[in-house]
This record gives C-alpha cells, sequence and structure tokens, in this order.
C-alpha cells in the first residue's frame, strides 16, 4: 500500500510535536493523518472509525492514558496496526516498551528517540509497507475470516519425532489456507490471527479437519498421534474439554493419542475456568502442551497446573542460550522433566537445532529439518514408507 | 572577539525535515506560536509558586525545542524542568534568566529567517 492510501493516527499530548509529526508525514505524501493527545481519545477515535487505521505514531508520557496503556488496549482490542512508539525518555525506556508490545502480541515496528525526524518516520513507514506485502507477513484477519468462512483453511501434518528412536510417534497440526486460484498460505502466513480474534475459530476448524484424517490413518494401521494447536481463549469456555472429548469419540480416536499444544497467547485472566478445562482434559486422558516462553511463570504452571509436556521453541531457546538467559531455559526443562512432563523441541530447523534439542534432552523433535507440512494423505504414505527418521545426511 | 554559538544546529533541523524548505518555514511559524503560549505558561506559574505546571511547561518547550535543533534553548529547558520536578522552585528562578535569553535568541532568529525566505 502506498503512503498516500495509509491511514495513520498520531497521539501525542503536546500539539507542537503532534503537529509537527503530522506535518511531517504530510511531506512524505501521507494523505490520511489523524491526531489524538492521549492513548483514551486515540481509542475513541478509532472506535469511530470505519476503517481500520494502518500505523499508529504514539508519545509514551502523557497525562490521562499513557501510551503503555494504550498498547495494552490496543492489544485487548486486538488492534491490526502497526505501532510506532517514540519517546524522549530514552532508549532503555523504548526497548522496554517495544518488548512489552511484541509480548502483547502488538506489532510494534518501530520504536524511535525524539525528535522524530522524516528519515524516521519514511524508514518506519517503509517497514510497515514491506512486511505488509512480504509473503511471510501473511495474511490479514479479514481474508482468514473469508478463508474459514468458505472452507479453505486445512491442516497439514509435520512428523513429531522421537528423539531417542527417532520413530514418527505423532503429526504435529499446522494450518494453510489452500486458496481455489492453488496459492498456499502456511503456518507462517498466520500471524494475523492473533490479533483477530479469530484464534478460537481456527483451532477448532483445525481439530475437525485433523481427527477424520489421524481416524484414518488408524484404521490403515498407522499408529501415531495428534498434536493440535489450541488458542489459550478455547478454554474460557467452560464446555470445552466436553466437546474436544465427544469431538474425539466420534473419530473413534481415543484422548491419549491427542496432545492439545496451547499457544504462546496463555493469560492470566480466566484462569479458574482454564485450570478447569486443563484438569478435565487431563482427567478425560488428553495431553496438554505448555508453551516455553507463556507469560505466566513456568515454575508455577510446570508445577501446579496439570500439563503434561513443556514445548520449547528451539529457535527461542538457542537465541537464549547465545545470551544471558540461556540457563532459565536449561532449569525450566530440568523442572519438566522432574515433575514428569515430557519434554518437546519445535521448530527444528537444522542439525545444530537437532543436537541442541537431543542434548536438552528432549523427548520428542518436530521442524521442518525433520519433516515438511503434508497434507493428510501425503503425511501418511511418508510414514509408512518411512517409519522412522533417517538422520542429516 | 568571541563568536556566539548558533542558536540553531540546522543538520539537526535538516534531519528533522528532510531538508524540505516548506516544512522548515512552517516549523519556523508554529515554533514561535507555540513556545510564546509555553513560555507565557512557564511564568504564569513561576509567578504562583506552581512546580508541577512549570516542570509541564518546560518539558514542552524542551521537545518543541529539540525538533527545531535548537540545542541551547532546549538544555535551558532540561535545566528548568528538572528543577521542577525536584521542587526546587528557587532553582527554577536561578535559571529562569537563561531560558529567557535562549528564546529571545532563537525567536529572533526565526523571525528573521522566515522574513528573509518570504
Amino acid at each position: 500500500m502506498r503512503i498516500e492510501q495509509l491511514r495513520i493516527l498520531v497521539v501525542d499530548d503536546h500539539g507542537f510535536q503532534r503537529w509537527a509529526v503530522r506535518n511531517i508525514l504530510t511531506a512524505l505524501g501521507a494523505r490520511h493523518v489523524l491526531a489524538a493527545h492521549d492513548g483514551a481519545s486515540a481509542m475513541e477515535t478509532l472506535r469511530k472509525l470505519r476503517l481500520p487505521v494502518d500505523i499508529i505514531i504514539t508519545d509514551l508520557d502523557m497525562p490521562g492514558m499513557d501510551g503503555m496503556e494504550l498498547i495494552r488496549n490496543l492489544a485487548r482490542e486486538r488492534s491490526p496496526a502497526s505501532l510506532v512508539v517514540s519517546s524522549a525518555l530514552g532508549r532503555g525506556v523504548l526497548a522496554g516498551v517495544k518488548a512489552m508490545g511484541d509480548a502483547y502480541g502488538v506489532r510494534v515496528i518501530a520504536a524511535l528517540e525524539k525528535p522524530v525526524s522524516m528519515r524516521m518516520l519514511r524508514e518506519a513507514i517503509e517497514k510497515h509497507t514491506a512486511r505488509a506485502a512480504s509473503p511471510a507477513a501473511g495474511v490479514d484477519a479479514v481474508e482468514i475470516a473469508g478463508a474459514l468462512h468458505e472452507d479453505e483453511i486445512e491442516a497439514r501434518f509435520e512428523a513429531r519425532i522421537d528423539v531417542a528412536s527417532r520413530a514418527v510417534v505423532s503429526a504435529q497440526v499446522v494450518p494453510a489456507w489452500i486458496q481455489p486460484c492453488g496459492k498456499i498460505t502456511g503456518a507462517d502466513g498466520f500471524g494475523a490471527v492473533k490479533r483477530s480474534g479469530l484464534a478460537p475459530a481456527l483451532s477448532w476448524r483445525l481439530l475437525h479437519k485433523a481427527l477424520p484424517a489421524c481416524a484414518d490413518w488408524r484404521q490403515k494401521g498407522l499408529a501415531v498421534g495428534l498434536c493440535i494447536p489450541v488458542a489459550a481463549e478455547c478454554l474460557h469456555d467452560t464446555a470445552y474439554a466436553q466437546r474436544v472429548h465427544e469431538c474425539a469419540s466420534t473419530a473413534g480416536i481415543e484422548p491419549s493419542a491427542i496432545v492439545l499444544q496451547l499457544d504462546a497467547a496463555h493469560e492470566a485472566h480466566g484462569r479458574a475456568t482454564m485450570l478447569e478445562n486443563l484438569s478435565r482434559l487431563r482427567m478425560l486422558g488428553f495431553g496438554v502442551s505448555l508453551p516455553y516462553g507463556a507469560r505466566l511463570g513456568h515454575r508455577e504452571e510446570i508445577e501446579h497446573a496439570p500439563f503434561s509436556e513443556l514445548a520449547i521453541d528451539i529457535a527461542i531457546a538457542r537465541a537464549e542460550c547465545a545470551g544471558s538467559g540461556g540457563v532459565v531455559v536449561l532449569r525450566t526443562a530440568e523442572l519438566a522433566r522432574r515433575a514428569g512432563l515430557a519434554v518437546f523441541a519445535q521448530r527444528i530447523n537444522s542439525r545444530d537445532d537437532w543436537n541442541f534439542a537431543a542434548a536438552l534432552p528432549a523427548h520428542t523433535a518436530s521442524g521442518p529439518a525433520l519433516g515438511a507440512p503434508l497434507s493428510a494423505a501425503a503425511f501418511a504414505q511418508e510414514t509408512a514408507r518411512r517409519p522412522t527418521w533417517k538422520g542429516f545426511r | 572577539m568571541t563568536h556566539e554559538k548558533p542558536c540553531l544546529d540546522r543538520a539537526a533541523l535538516v534531519e528533522v525535515t528532510g531538508g524540505n524548505r516548506d516544512l522548515e518555514r512552517q516549523l519556523f511559524r508554529h515554533f514561535v506560536g507555540v513556545s510564546s503560549g509555553d513560555a507565557a505558561r512557564l511564568r504564569r506559574a513561576i509567578s504562583q509558586r506552581d512546580c508541577g505546571q512549570a516542570a509541564l511547561a518546560a518539558h514542552r518547550l524542551r521537545g518543541a525545542s529539540s525538533t527545531l535543533g535548537a540545542a541551547a534553548l532546549a538544555d535551558a529547558c532540561q535545566r528548568l524542568e528538572r528543577a521542577a520536578r525536584d521542587g526546587r522552585m528557587d532553582l527554577v528562578e536561578a535559571h529562569i534568566g537563561a531560558f529567557e535569553e535562549q528564546l529571545r535568541r532563537v525567536v529572533d532568529y526565526l523571525s528573521k529567517a522566515d522574513g528573509d525566505a518570504d
């Protein structure tokens, strides 16, 4: 999208700063620039608009609703806008707020030290435009809603390998949007789901697609289980566990063959209902996977919530080990093992990733290096042909 | 003979405006209007011994000065802001003279630059 078409909201309590950013944007070619004097008036402006805003540029230190509270509200409303934070409070504060925005699932594309310049704003806009145009940025929420409605979302299956025996033990379910024109958007393109409110619908769709496929494999003698991603919001419905159980029974799959893997947007609110669902799922025999990196303390979750598995994203774990946070992931894996949880290493992209996972040690692993996402039929064919992963050549 | 340091850092201003002269002129005019209002607020806050309002006015003036590349004025505003946040009205009063001097220099410069451009 060109800058003339972008809708940009500038939030700053100081009239001069608001005016300056607005005029720099206009000089860059922007035609739809809105302004608000604090977080509350920004939220009010966003609610009143018929079309969504593409970019929000906000100050942090404002009376009333400040920039951080605005970010929290944008996350709650699942705003799809790209966010630029600007402040004279220093790089440390800006880096912290960017990390906070990322943790909330808000797309913070730039953190700018004031005074904000034309070059900084141009680069931020280019970043937004590049992300919007990149295939990796994926599809937007409206497209995903349409794809769900048209039943164009399919389940794809990645081999989950037992690290010790290298046998394919289950299928890791990932989404794919198969358009009638033949274009396929893989799991990496579904980032907008987190912010859209569509995550529960997508979780259910994947469950409904994956269960019959797995039932078919098992009828044909392929004894593999399923690991299905679940949006944490699903657990706010008290009937969730029972509904999943009914679906599994209808498909004729025993619960012990199914692991439900919570997404990273695992939050403290609705905790009682969530724990009720987790307990019931475990009682019914399902496995439940806790993602490493979830915001609640791992020790508390591992020791006091009924998870059966800890899922560790190897890219995150290796990045932490390269820095000072490495000890946390290693201790968490150890804590999980002692508490009787299995350790699952996901996103294995290379031999080094595999070696890292084996050294953790992880019990199971999946990722592009171990098996690409396949259709149900292709997964069955491939697993029947190669029930054991052959290792790196 | 000593030369006074220029009150505006042209390079910093060009960084903000991208060298767009129209934008620069608009910025000058807008600054003159806004800073006179904020300076009046600052003086009123001092006369009323209101450190909170003085800090707010100084903070706003500091932000606007930085945007313009008026580093010496921004420094003077920062000293006022710190003193006001610390509740030290005596220090605010001690620094206000330097601020007024820097503000006068910047406004004179901008008015002249604007006149030259017209």
